[in-house]
């Protein structure tokens, strides 16, 4: 609403943003988890005299460390940029709530580049607990970036006391019901990834000596192993959600079920494999094993993420805007445009000039024109029309009539959607459109 | 245009008085571009090195030390980025994202195009160590990758400020062009380019003058290269500043220029940029630290004097749709002061780290 509409075809808005963000957090969090692990076994290396676990980290700490670590930041602000497109309304209200977090987190940012510079172009330069302070003062700050996003994250569906338009909101909005136990999964999640990770590149190097081999491997065991600890997390974490989110993970939502299923599985079986490696003493693992744990380690971390995504429903804001971008009745207060309340008054196309047609205004629409604007600022934001979330195989052999009765009910029929953010006329318009669209499917003759 | 098709102001208000976000913006916008142009200047001298690898094997082989200030440059410049970027949202969000809708297809295109010049950085960094042969492409790709950001976000810039185009643009391309149906829109991106080389050749001198290109032998040869590249590229970016202003529509440069607009800090930046010419040809001549440190403070001053007047100019733009003063303003100056604690921790992480990165090899 309010702004112009990106339009990506097949795909849409909302799997750009989610192929971006699974990329860029599996890939920031490995790099958080193998900074600490980098720096532990460096530390140990030098308190060992062990030269060969060194030279190990040496000849590997662009390959764990940097590379990674691009390409996290670079697809970070990847993400901000999709989001911004997709969802400018929702993009700005966290800007303006949280510049200073993110301001903060720039500062990490920036003492970031500089000690993983330092850590990869000064080894063998300097003294060897110097270059390993480097390390620790680049994991350490790794960390808190996490913590300052997961504020953020977790207040989308927990604000908690926050409340649109009071002063003092930020500190409530930023330690929110869930900041503290998602801030503990996502660490123990990237330890983990961090352990998987480097499991893998020790298996892939054949030549590598056993004694570093057994030394690394142990230490990955054992940053795998505290992954358990998301189970009693998750519970925490479950009794913070709104009601709502609650309903859809005790079956109200089969899919996020099944997800949720799999992430607690992941944490368990990840768990167990590092328990039974470090009691079996088995530190010579193979590439497949070694694949099997990183994508069990994905698989958690992307079970979590997804929940997370879809337990927020039907709001993209809890509480405050749905995933249209209209805000709640509540925060009418605040929000003149494009407020539930305004909308269903003067019409969501009022607020939503660029859905219309080139050079028509909303006076000039029919009943029958109307519909594909409606569809364009109500729906658009998550559905496309053959692609991704198609609307066209959903509506197949609807009639009009039931159409408009499933826009009468929506949220009510269909919790994890928005209650429909117009006028009576431009639903009528919306549920013609959609019974068009699905006779357009249907092979045979009129309905 | 309808004002109907410019987003409003956003609902929560600013979280920041306008000037101190402003000042904040041109400050940062300032520090991203000297270091952001380090990264292109860099990359300039790496691609003239492995040009003339034959008639000039001094500048070949100094090249190959080159490598890891200008990724360190990237980098950092690509962070700074961030902060002004932030700020602007705050400041003028509205106006900004409608922009990058309309460039969608070119706005998300910027971080793959980063991504690429990083790994063919990476590339070039691995192929001077091993002391091979640099080819000319991987240098030159950079450039056009870079070169190619720059062209995005002039254009998003330029839209940003021309509400009146929007509804044209949007229904003829989606999303899928460039925004360069402005007169101005050449020069402007030449201005870019042209300061960001400049800059550049002045940011590579003082990476070498101050031990960031580790190879001794070499820093003599990139100071040369880097003040000679700034030399001349300064001029030719006086010269499209010039002509940039004589391109404008004639009311936008007599705003530009009036003494209650942006005018003072309009003759600042042009007394900054000329004083960077001056000294970057003198400090050519004669390189010691201290001149080219002059250059360097007479190239920062002129950015954040252009930074500001942008801000002006695009103040002035975006008036007849809304105005910054209108906004209401609801400070967070508790989060503030914990970001400025948090810019104080980070200062001294940041002296920790120069402190630890100096420690003798011997010395635990």
């Amino acid at each position: 609403l309010e702004y112009p509409i990106f339009e990506l075809p097949m795909l849409g808005g909302g799997m750009l943003i989610a192929g971006i963000a699974i990329f860029h957090v599996f890939i920031a969090q490995f790099s958080i988890g193998a900074a600490f692990l980098v720096a532990l076994a460096e530390r140990r290396a030098i308190r060992d005299g062990d030269a060969d676990t060194r030279r190990f980290l040496r000849q590997y700490a662009r390959m764990i460390l940097l590379v990674p670590y691009v390409l996290g930041t670079m697809t970070g602000v990847g993400v901000w940029m999709a989001i911004s497109v997709v969802n400018p309304r929702a993009t700005s209200a966290l800007i303006h709530l949280f510049v200073w977090a993110w301001a903060s987190e720039w500062v990490l940012f920036i003492v970031e580049v500089a000690s993983i510079y330092l850590y990869v172009y000064t080894w063998d330069r300097i003294a060897p607990r110097a270059h390993n302070a480097i390390a620790w003062i680049f994991a350490g700050a790794s960390w808190l970036t996490l913590v300052i996003i997961n504020g953020i994250l977790s207040f989308m569906l927990t604000p908690g006391a926050w409340r649109p338009g009071e002063p003092g909101g930020f500190w409530p909005a930023l330690l929110n019901p869930l900041f503290w136990p998602t801030t503990l999964i996502r660490t123990l999640i990237a330890l983990a990834l961090g352990g998987a990770g480097v499991m893998l590149l020790v298996a892939l190097l054949k030549d590598l000596a056993p004694a570093v081999r057994e030394k690394v491997t142990r230490l990955a065991y054992r940053m795998i192993l505290p992954v358990w600890l998301c189970l009693p997390l998750a519970g925490w974490a479950f009794a913070v959600l709104p009601g709502r989110a609650q309903t859809f993970l005790q079956g109200g939502a089969p899919v996020m079920v099944v997800f949720l299923g799999f992430g607690m599985a992941t944490f368990v079986i990840l768990a167990a494999s590092a328990l039974v490696g470090m009691w079996r003493r088995d530190y010579s693992v193979s590439v497949f094993r070694a694949v099997l744990v990183c994508l069990l380690a994905f698989v958690s971390y992307g079970s979590f993420e997804f929940v997370r995504e879809g337990a927020r429903k039907p709001y993209i804001i809890e509480d405050f805007m749905y995933s249209t971008g209209v805000t709640v009745p509540g925060a009418a207060g605040v929000d003149r445009r494009a407020n539930l309340t305004r909308v269903r008054a003067d019409g969501v196309l009022a607020a939503a000039p660029w859905a219309l047609p080139p050079g028509r205004t909303v006076a000039d629409l029919d009943l029958r024109d109307a519909g594909p604007p409606v569809f364009r600022a109500a729906c658009h934001a998550c559905h496309t029309l053959d692609g991704y979330n198609a609307v066209r195989p959903l509506v197949r052999g609807w009639s009009a009539a039931h159409a408009r009765y499933l826009l009468d009910h929506m949220n009510e029929l269909k919790p994890a959607m928005p209650p429909f953010p117009g006028t009576d006329a431009e639903k009528e318009a919306l549920a013609r459109y959609l019974a068009d669209l699905g006779t357009a499917v249907r092979i045979g003759g009129p309905r | 245009v309808s004002p109907d098709f410019v987003p409003s102001p956003d609902m929560l208000g600013l979280p920041v008085v306008p000037w101190l976000g402003r000042l904040l913006m041109s400050l940062t916008l300032a520090v991203h571009w000297m270091l952001i142009g380090g990264a292109v200047g860099g990359t300039a001298i790496l691609l003239a090195a492995a040009l003339r690898r034959r008639a000039r094997p001094d500048l070949a082989n100094a090249g190959r030390a080159l490598g890891p200030p200008v990724i360190f440059f990237l980098s950092m410049g690509a962070t700074f980025g961030i902060a002004p970027l932030l700020l602007v949202q705050v400041l003028y969000g509205n106006v900004l994202y409608s922009a990058n809708v309309l460039l969608a297809f070119w706005w998300l295109g910027i971080v793959p195009l980063v991504i690429t010049a990083f790994y063919l950085l990476y590339h070039v960094r691995r192929r001077s160590a091993e002391e091979r042969p640099v080819g000319a492409w991987a240098p030159a790709l950079v450039l056009v990758a870079l070169g190619l950001v720059a062209a995005i976000l002039v254009s998003d810039t330029l839209l940003s400020q021309r509400p009146d185009a929007w509804a044209g643009f949007y229904h003829a391309h989606g999303g899928k062009a460039l925004f360069v149906d402005d007169a101005t829109y050449a020069p402007r991106l030449a201005f870019a380019l042209l300061g960001l080389l400049a800059v550049g050749g002045i940011m590579t001198a003082i990476a070498a003058k101050g031990g960031l290109v580790h190879d001794v032998q070499a820093r003599p040869i990139v100071v040369e290269a880097g003040l000679r590249l700034a030399a001349v590229t300064s001029v030719l970016w006086v010269a499209a500043g010039v002509l940039l202003l004589l391109l404008v529509p004639a009311h936008e440069r007599d705003a530009l220029l009036a003494a209650d607009g942006a005018g003072p800090w309009a003759w600042v930046a042009a007394a900054a940029l000329a004083s960077t010419v001056v000294t970057a040809l003198v400090a050519r001549r004669r390189p010691s630290g201290a001149r080219v440190g002059l250059a360097a403070a007479a190239c920062f001053a002129g950015l954040f004097a252009l930074a500001y007047v942008r801000d002006v100019v695009r103040q002035q733009a975006v008036s007849p749709y809304f105005r910054l003063s209108d906004v209401p303003v609801n400070p967070q100056w508790g989060p503030f002061v914990v970001f400025l604690a948090m810019l104080g921790a980070g200062i001294v992480a940041l002296m920790a780290l120069v402190y630890l990165a100096r420690a003798p090899k011997g010395k635990e």
